[in-house]
């Protein structure tokens, strides 16, 4: 029995492992295919600045957010990165007695759900009708690619589009026949393009901040090879970036999302706990996550009836 | 005996393990989660690599732990040759599991630069599954 045994792993062993690693390579292949599918639908190959690298996740903790607490160093106040830019864009009355902000990350999946499942609703019901004034902040949580996202669409604010921009980038990144498109740079010019941005300006915008974003990657990756403390050389690289005013405008939404929280009454701070995007901000209230239109409603018929009864 | 026995029980319960992270990480992707947290998860999931043409990988996950649930179940009462026979299925089943979730490691920290604690939990498991598959090998089972 035991030669019996013998005699019958000898070979099968061999065609086992030969069909795994013939198995593993086909899936490692699709895997890839499958990443470029969902890649170069748009595009041509990527470029330094918008790919994920490492530094795209020191832009996140310089700032972020995305570790769930609030409260993390840095980033000041507002930084118009041009004379022509007003930031954050904005729709509805500016008299509107509620005012809702939405931060958000153009690569999280479940803004793009708020965008086509609840806003069309509240921007019928109450921003259409004068009772919501809405804004707009970044939120980065997905690094390098949602970075360049956010300064696109701070280049398409400069020509007072951000909000066509913002539409077009989520149909483009999340196509209706599902899974996720990555948009570089050559991307986003072509977002640009399809909703009639001078090609000229959005293309020298985008660029000033890729050509920042690539000179702090290299200093990066030289500090980090010349085998410095790694702490230190991400520092370094946010400090670096912090001269670019395009990622700074965008950064420095994070600054106002902290300054939100700690103004929000004790109750509701409580629930900001654990931040993520989407994220809502409704008169004194917050709202987390791509919840169902009708949590959206109620919270807004609170706000709505708060701010009658303070005469606001 | 006892020992072919105790490894394939060690694989039942690891088999398990990766069925219910497996089960986790698909109830995430498939819209029970309403927010993007920004860290480890969060980015991997919403990355390019984390499907095979729209099929998730936690999906592919469920199968392929289910695939060694079934066999060494199977095998367990099975007596030789077909025993052998299961066993060397699962041997094969936990070498394509393990150099695939070695590419994502790989993939996580190279490309997507994040990290998933329950993409880890995984690849350590079916690496694990894959070692106590091949010292099961060097000492196959040989009931009756």
């Amino acid at each position: 029995m035991a030669n019996k045994s013998g005699k019958f792993y000898s070979n099968p062993i061999l065609l086992v492992v030969i069909a795994a690693l013939v198995i593993a390579a086909a899936l490692i292949v699709a895997s890839q295919l499958s990443a470029r599918h969902h890649q170069v639908a748009l595009n041509p190959p990527t470029q330094a600045g918008t790919q994920p690298q490492q530094p795209g996740e020191q832009v996140q903790t310089g700032g972020t957010q995305t570790e769930t607490q609030p409260e993390q160093p840095k980033q000041p106040q507002e930084t118009p990165a041009s004379p022509a830019l007003v930031w954050p864009p904005t729709e509805g009355s500016p008299d509107a007695p509620v005012t809702m902000i939405e931060f958000a990350d153009f690569y999280c999946p479940y803004c793009d759900r708020y965008l086509n499942q609840t806003y069309p609703k509240i921007a019928a019901d109450y921003i259409e009708k004068g009772l919501i004034r809405y804004e707009f902040r970044n939120l980065v949580v997905h690094g390098a690619p949602a970075l360049l996202a956010a300064v696109g669409g701070v280049c398409a604010q400069e020509q007072g589009k951000f909000w066509d921009f913002h539409k077009r980038f989520y149909e483009v990144a999340f196509p209706a026949k599902g899974g996720e498109q990555q948009v570089d740079e050559s991307g986003l010019k072509q977002i640009g393009a399809d909703i009639g941005l001078d090609p000229a300006s959005f293309s020298n915008c985008v660029q000033s901040y890729s050509q920042d974003y690539n000179r702090c990657l290299a200093d990066y990756q030289s500090c980090t090879t010349n085998g410095k403390d790694k702490n230190q050389c991400a520092a370094d690289f946010n400090q670096c970036l912090s001269a670019d005013e395009l990622a700074m405008t965008v950064l420095n939404d994070q600054g106002v999302l902290r300054e939100l929280i700690d103004r929000l009454p004790p109750d509701e701070q409580a629930k900001a706990q654990k931040i993520g995007t989407p994220l809502f901000f409704i008169n004194n209230h917050i709202l987390i996550g791509a919840q169902p239109y009708d949590n959206f409603k109620r919270l807004i018929d609170q706000a709505l009836k708060e701010a009658g009864s303070s005469g606001s | 005996m006892k020992r072919v026995l105790t490894t394939r029980l060690i694989i039942v319960a690891l088999a398990l393990l990766g069925l219910g992270d497996s089960a986790y990480l698909a109830y995430e992707h498939f819209g029970h989660r309403i927010v993007c947290i920004g860290t480890g998860c969060s980015i991997v999931d919403a990355s390019i690599y984390s499907g095979i043409f729209d099929v998730p990988l936690s999906v592919l996950g469920l199968l392929a732990y289910s695939l060694i649930l079934g066999l060494t179940a199977w095998s367990l009462r099975a007596a030789n040759p077909l025993s052998d026979y299961l066993h060397l299925g699962i041997f094969g089943l936990a070498l394509t599991g393990t150099i695939f979730c070695a590419y994502l490691t790989y993939l996580e920290f190279a490309v997507i630069q994040a990290f998933c604690t329950w993409c880890m939990i995984s690849a350590v498991n079916i690496a694990v599954i894959f070692i106590l598959a091949t010292l099961g090998l060097t000492t196959p089972a040989r009931a009756g």
